[in-house]
């Protein structure tokens, strides 16, 4: 039965996410399409109560679902041509596995698989969840609202009832869904951002290398504890990942619709962990280098920026203005968290100083995040010393590297509890699909990939 | 086909090699092996309230037994709890990590509050330890309360 509800839930959020990428006019292949469907759904979902609530509507079962239900209808409106050429596209389309990409393809499925069981089998751990989003949706389902009895607990040990509802809502419908502890909808990202980025690496790297990658990546520790710990920092850094990407893609097409959708996933990834709009304004600079050259330089800057970063003002005022500030029933004001000392940089040094020395490259790098680092910058090095010019999409995966890099001491800088053990050390998941993206675009994996598809081509 | 074989027998070394890093190898035994071996145990142990105990430990079945005692009485609803910090209770040899109060609502239904608190004051109950086993009892003078608050003040508090 819980396999079928979770089939269920996964037709509907595919369904509203192809809507979305049918409005945007966002034709993909069909393992990415439903890929990022169901990962848009899964966010659509995740705002649905988060409005219902906004709008003092009880949150009832049926309210719920039949609020999801009718946004999934609406953004369908016009999909039935596309959903056919779809079907088409699948009927006609080779679906088919090489030997060799088997060995990766089980391991994978083998470590995805014990993940998911500890999602669905454990109650929520983190206590930045149980006192906090875990609460408040499991006495939301009581009460029917978000502004329940947990707001009369003496809450003075803690500042997670301020924490964005993402997790709120999505715990909420799954709770509702009869999944107790909720929690499984993190397994859905998961497997479906897996998906995503194999196929992201497979377009330009041989499966060899993009699967012996994938577990490189999947294999991060820290990382994959989080898989199954439902917290906010691996869905950030999944909608993180796919926004840049997008918006990459819109570098090289110059679609508009391509960065009208980074927009929004950047939207998402700020709806879960608010501080992203710091690190989306680092990354519009991207923006800027793109039109530098151009002729008419602000109209388009301003016009990008704008598709690009008004999605997460918007949500950001939604999320944490009107909603933390004004709607819940506690005085908490985001502006208090603020650094009074702005003119001073030290901490910011500080920061990066022990980011770099403690996390990313000696201390614990090994133990919280295996040997992933290493090896991206064995590749990085590799392909600087080998004079291989840097195509245009691993610089821009490299600026993400570097913005993630500067952004995360920034954040900290601004906001003094962003602290160096928890905030910073899960905040750098953002860093790990960039630097594997960067890896999938090296001119030397690419270079090394197409020895290998020549020489297994010929007789 | 030839070529075939030798890209899986390729692929199947570049796992061996990796599985040879010393993390890696920890990782995977550590972590998914033994994952592994709970899911086999697990897959028959389907009971929601026995997962919550195998997980959350003393934690949640000790606060399950203060709050069962507020159950009883019938006054769940309006009862405020003040618990002493974790430190009190290992001293007096119960093992208990004190969860704090939205998570000890979480667990139970009930509320509670912690010696930090500007409302522990108002407290119509508190646990008390000795010797191994905790009691509930009712706060029936302010002052002893207040004495109270200041005697558990000298243990820390851990989230």
């Amino acid at each position: 039965m819980p396999v079928l509800i979770i089939i269920l839930l996964g037709l509907l959020q595919f369904s509203t996410g192809f809507g979305i990428l049918v409005l945007l006019k966002i034709y993909l292949k069909p393992v990415v399409c439903i890929s990022l469907s169901v990962l848009i759904g899964i966010a659509v979902f995740a705002i649905i109560p988060f409005l219902l609530q906004l709008l003092y509507i009880p949150l009832t079962s049926f309210a719920v679902y039949a609020s999801i239900v009718v946004v999934c209808l609406l953004l369908n409106l016009n999909s039935g041509k596309q959903v056919l050429q779809l079907l088409y596209t699948f009927k006609h389309s080779r679906f088919r596995i090489k030997l060799y990409e088997l060995p990766f393809l089980l391991l994978v499925c083998f470590i995805v698989f014990v993940s998911i069981w500890r999602c669905y089998y454990l109650p929520p751990t983190p206590r930045d969840l149980t006192s906090g989003p875990e609460v408040i949706a499991e006495y939301a389902v009581k009460e029917k609202t978000m502004i329940n009895s947990v707001f009369t607990v003496d809450l003075a040990t803690t500042n997670n009832q301020y924490k964005p509802s993402f997790i709120t809502c999505l715990q909420i419908i799954y709770k509702y869904a009869g999944f107790p502890f909720g929690q499984v909808w993190l397994s859905v990202i998961f497997i479906f951002f897996l998906v995503f980025l194999y196929h992201a690496l497979s377009v330009t790297l041989h499966k060899i290398i993009a699967g012996i990658l994938m577990i490189m990546f999947i294999s991060i520790p820290e990382m994959y504890a989080y898989t199954f710990m439902v917290l906010f920092d691996y869905s950030n850094s999944v909608f993180f990942c796919l926004s840049l990407y997008f918006l990459f893609e819109f570098f090289s097409s110059e679609k508009t619709n391509y960065i009208i959708l980074s927009g929004i996933l950047m939207a998402i990834a700020t709806y879960i962990r608010s501080e992203t709009l710091v690190l989306a304004c680092i990354v519009y600079v991207s923006v800027l280098f793109h039109y530098w050259k151009r002729r008419n330089f602000l109209k388009p800057t301003l016009r990008s920026g704008a598709y690009f970063i008004l999605p997460s003002l918007f949500i950001y005022l939604l999320s944490i203005v009107v909603y933390i500030n004004w709607y819940l029933p506690s005085d908490y004001t985001i502006e208090t968290l603020l650094n009074k000392n702005l003119l001073n940089f030290y901490s910011f040094y500080q920061r990066l100083s022990d980011m770099t020395g403690r996390l990313l490259l000696a201390g614990d790098t090994i133990n919280y995040y295996g040997y992933f680092v290493y090896i991206f910058l064995f590749i990085l090095c590799l392909t600087i010393f080998d004079r291989n010019l840097l195509n245009k999409t691993a610089l821009n995966w490299l600026f993400a590297v570097f913005a993630v890099f500067i952004g995360l001491p920034f954040i900290a800088y601004l906001f003094p509890l962003y602290d160096l053990d928890n905030s910073t050390k899960r905040g750098l998941f953002k860093i790990f699909p960039l630097m594997l993206l960067f890896m999938a675009n090296s001119p030397l994996l690419i270079s090394l990939s197409d020895s290998i598809k020549k020489w297994e081509q010929t007789k | 086909m030839k070529k075939t074989i030798v890209l899986t027998f390729i692929s199947i070394s570049l796992l061996y090699l990796f599985s040879q890093f010393p993390r890696n190898q920890k990782w995977f035994t550590e972590r998914i092996v033994s994952y592994w071996d709970d899911f086999n145990t697990q897959k028959n142990r389907l009971s929601i309230e026995e997962r919550k105990k195998k997980r959350w430990g003393p934690s949640y079945t000790v606060s399950k037994e203060i709050a069962g005692f507020f159950a009883k009485n019938g006054n769940m609803k309006n009862a405020l709890v003040l618990i002493p910090p974790s430190a009190y209770f290992k001293e007096r040899g119960v093992d208990y990590d004190v969860p704090e109060p939205a998570v000890f609502y979480y667990y139970t239904g009930l509320k509670t509050t912690w010696v930090n608190s500007p409302v522990a004051s108002n407290a119509g109950w508190m646990v008390i330890a000795g010797k191994g086993h905790y009691q509930i009892i009712p706060v029936t003078d302010k002052k002893v309360l207040t004495d109270s608050i200041n005697i558990f003040k000298k243990y820390p508090l851990d989230l």
